[in-house]
């Protein structure tokens, strides 16, 4: 992991407003965007498994508030699907294959397979999505509260997931960090790479690509990359470098890092 | 509170202990299709580099760079007391597979970590963890590391040769059927020092062209391993 950590003491934006649509009452969660004014995400329930196994002990409040930021020329960043969640939970391993959900959001950007995916999971604490796409050059921010059980707020992990939608299956985000170091007050900041989901051939075709460089498909069930495992992306090619076929021109090249990711940890 | 890990540094902010540790490593082929030929993992003493970036590099490192032969910096390291873990995945390290390298406790004098291996398909691309200073508090440390270029010949792309100061790409029998042929060359130029690598250029067709890499399956962004690093 590429990370920078910043003590970005006090500089928190809190964000007003829980998201009153949110099924999970005491599990809530808020977003903004500069491109965007409102940012609730009508996404799948998470799951209340694990709050309801534990529902005797004593909970505690835990307060985050995210942002993304978009560092690439010319890739919109799918809407952002976000975990609190346990160890036993990790939306992908390098070198093994993606999960459908992992897939989905990867070829697609959508994030209900993969919210539902996280929600069964006993260990994910709770699994919502920022709606709306992050443009090139702006940020999304959104606010997450919630309940854990005393004793069990050491054991938490975040983790982000966005398609690069100017690709095949192209995506970043964070995966797994350990948040029991961050004190109430305190960020972090993560410079995120660039993955490939290894689910679909880097064709670079139209018909395969579904942002807006190319309107084409998003999800297929095939997989048909060098291998079925999640590596780092190896960069696009475009038609501007000899790739005659693709769809992409020379301003949907990239390079590591393609976001830049806070955490600060808010008081409850 | 500041740490920056990029790149394989971390900044020590703790007091080096005098307590004997154990370290086992475990190394992370991240690409999506570049192979890694035998590493070489070195916990050895300070003083000594396999390469300092800008400079030429040591004929042992071109040999390891441009034909995966880690047997010269292997027999350099271990003439200084080194401990040293050769090829530890028994051959080429596969795009999105990983190895460990146990190295016990490798004595006090020995208080620095390397890990080098030659990236495939390249003339003389590697990847590198070079000279870090041993972690001695316990626990789990993280890093990323990017792939250099030995400067030692030109990046021509094309079939050849594995031995030093010969031109080409080696190509052992995995890649055989991955890499192009009929390529008329990229470059003939050598760089003459150690660098980050441009990356490999490549093209889309297989039987000829300027090169044998294949653009779309062969290229890579940095960072192209991670390295993980217990302390006991």
């Amino acid at each position: 992991m590429n990370y920078q950590w910043f003590g970005f003491i006090g500089m928190a934006l809190v964000l007003s407003g829980c998201g009153g649509s949110d099924s999970k009452p005491k599990n809530t969660a808020s977003s903004s965007s500069m491109a965007m004014s409102s940012m609730m995400a009508a996404s799948p329930a998470p799951s209340s498994s694990a709050m309801a196994s534990s529902s005797m002990a004593a909970m505690t409040t835990l307060s985050y508030s995210v942002k993304v930021t978009n560092l690439t020329a010319a890739q919109p960043l799918s809407p952002l699907a976000y975990t609190l969640h346990k160890a036993a939970f990790k939306p992908f391993t390098i070198g093994m294959p993606a999960s459908l959900g992992v897939e989905m959001i990867a070829e697609s950007g959508a994030t209900t397979d993969y919210i539902a995916e996280a929600s069964a999971n006993a260990a994910v604490i709770m699994a919502n999505t920022a709606s709306g796409m992050t443009m090139p050059g702006e940020y999304k921010e959104f606010t997450l509260n919630a309940m854990v059980p005393m004793g069990e707020e050491d054991q938490l992990y975040f983790s982000v997931l966005s398609m690069l939608v100017n690709t095949n299956d192209a995506l970043t985000g964070l995966n797994s960090i350990a948040l029991k170091q961050l004190a109430i007050g305190q960020s972090w900041t993560f410079n995120a790479l660039s993955y490939d989901a290894g689910t679909e051939k880097n064709t670079e075709l139209q018909a395969s690509i579904p942002g807006p460089a190319a309107g084409g498909e998003g999800f297929n069930a095939q997989r048909d990359d060098l291998a079925n495992q999640v590596t780092m992306h190896p960069g696009v090619i475009t038609r501007d470098d000899g790739k005659t076929d693709s769809v992409l021109t020379q301003i949907h090249r990239w390079d590591n890092p393609v976001a830049r990711i806070t955490i600060t940890r808010l008081a409850p | 509170m500041k740490k920056n890990l990029f790149a394989g540094l971390i900044a020590l902010t703790f007091i080096p202990s005098t307590f004997a540790a154990d370290y086992s490593v475990k190394i992370e082929n991240l690409t999506h299709g570049t192979y890694f030929t035998p590493l070489l993992v070195s916990a050895h003493p300070a003083g000594t580099t396999l390469f300092t970036s800008g400079m030429p590099a040591s004929a042992n490192l071109q040999a390891m760079a441009e034909g995966g032969n880690i047997s010269g910096l292997d027999a350099d390291l271990k003439a200084l007391g080194a401990v040293n873990i050769a090829n530890p995945a028994s051959g080429l390290l596969m795009p999105g597979k990983y190895t460990m390298a146990d190295l016990g406790n490798p004595g006090a004098a020995n208080t620095q970590l390397s890990i080098t291996a030659m990236l495939l398909p390249t003339n003389d691309g590697f990847v590198a963890l070079n000279n870090l200073t041993l972690p001695t508090m316990p626990g789990t440390y993280t890093y990323l590391l990017n792939a250099y270029d030995a400067g030692t010949e030109a990046n021509d792309e094309i079939r050849g040769s594995g031995a030093s100061g010969m031109a080409g790409m080696p190509v052992p029998p995995p890649l055989e059927a991955l890499v192009g042929t009929g390529g008329t060359g990229v470059t003939t130029t050598a760089e003459g020092f150690v660098h980050i690598h441009r990356g490999v250029l490549g093209d889309h067709n297989a039987t000829g062209g300027a090169s044998d890499i294949d653009a779309s399956s062969q290229r890579w962004l940095n960072p192209v391993a991670r390295v993980t690093l217990t302390v006991k």
